[in-house]
């Protein structure tokens, strides 16, 4: 069971390119709408970009205040840079709504190069620990986050 | 449990947690390609889900458990 939430804005911005078949629930009956499409990156993946991207920008001053805070927030970093990873890279360049989000800091036309380059390294990182090639340690957080802060430095040069 | 009777619980209990809330089911399982480990991806539509991250992952498992299903 994957449950994610999402305002009307949110969802309607993913819901015509990301979801090509869904099923709404109306009055206790379950309509199906839509025609498959060529698969993609999914859309809760797309989702939880659209958390994970508001959430490492929220995230800014709280990585430089506490150490504590600091480790609370690896993970969330680790998966907000990992999904914009696959969002990049999946459907060939940026998600329309992750640009929207860099946007409400700033105009944006593009994303910087070392951007995309600090959100790879995480990524492989992340592909890494999950095909069992590495193991999760303090070195690989520590590592992710300092891409992490890199990539908030940028965003905030971005505004 | 079948997807849609899954489906139909889970929009009782956001709209109780939410009041107005709208709920989408997608993916593999409503395109009908699902396997056996596919999950059930569902998204709850409101004007009432947080900003936060945290707010939203704890809003979710309020829902789930008005639901029954965690």
């Amino acid at each position: 069971m994957d449950l994610s939430l999402a305002t009307p804005e949110e969802f309607e911005s993913l819901h015509g390119p990301w979801m090509d078949v869904y099923a709404v629930v109306k009055d206790g009956d379950v309509e199906v709408k839509g025609e498959p499409r060529s698969p993609g990156v999914s859309a809760s993946r797309a989702l939880r970009v659209l958390e994970g991207a508001k959430e490492v920008l929220r995230s800014a001053d709280e990585l430089e205040e506490a150490r504590p805070k600091l480790h609370l927030s690896i993970e969330s970093v680790r998966q907000a840079l990992a999904y914009l990873h696959l969002v990049c890279v999946g459907r060939g360049g940026p998600h329309p709504d992750l640009v929207k989000a860099l946007r409400e800091i700033g105009e944006v036309r593009d994303l910087p190069r070392e951007l995309e380059e600090r959100v790879l390294r995480v990524a492989r990182r992340e592909e890494a620990v999950r095909l069992g090639e590495v193991e999760v340690s303090p070195e690989l957080a520590e590592d992710n986050v300092r891409d992490a802060r890199r990539v908030l430095e940028i965003v905030e040069e971005l505004g | 449990m079948e997807w849609k009777k899954i489906a139909v619980r889970i929009d009782r209990a956001a709209r109780e947690v939410l009041g107005d809330a709208r709920t989408v089911v997608y993916g593999s399982v409503v395109r009908g390609d699902a396997v056996g480990e596919s999950e059930l991806d569902v998204v709850v539509v409101s004007d009432r889900v947080p900003s936060r991250g945290v707010e939203r992952s704890e809003l979710a498992e309020k829902i789930l458990r008005r639901a029954g299903l965690s």
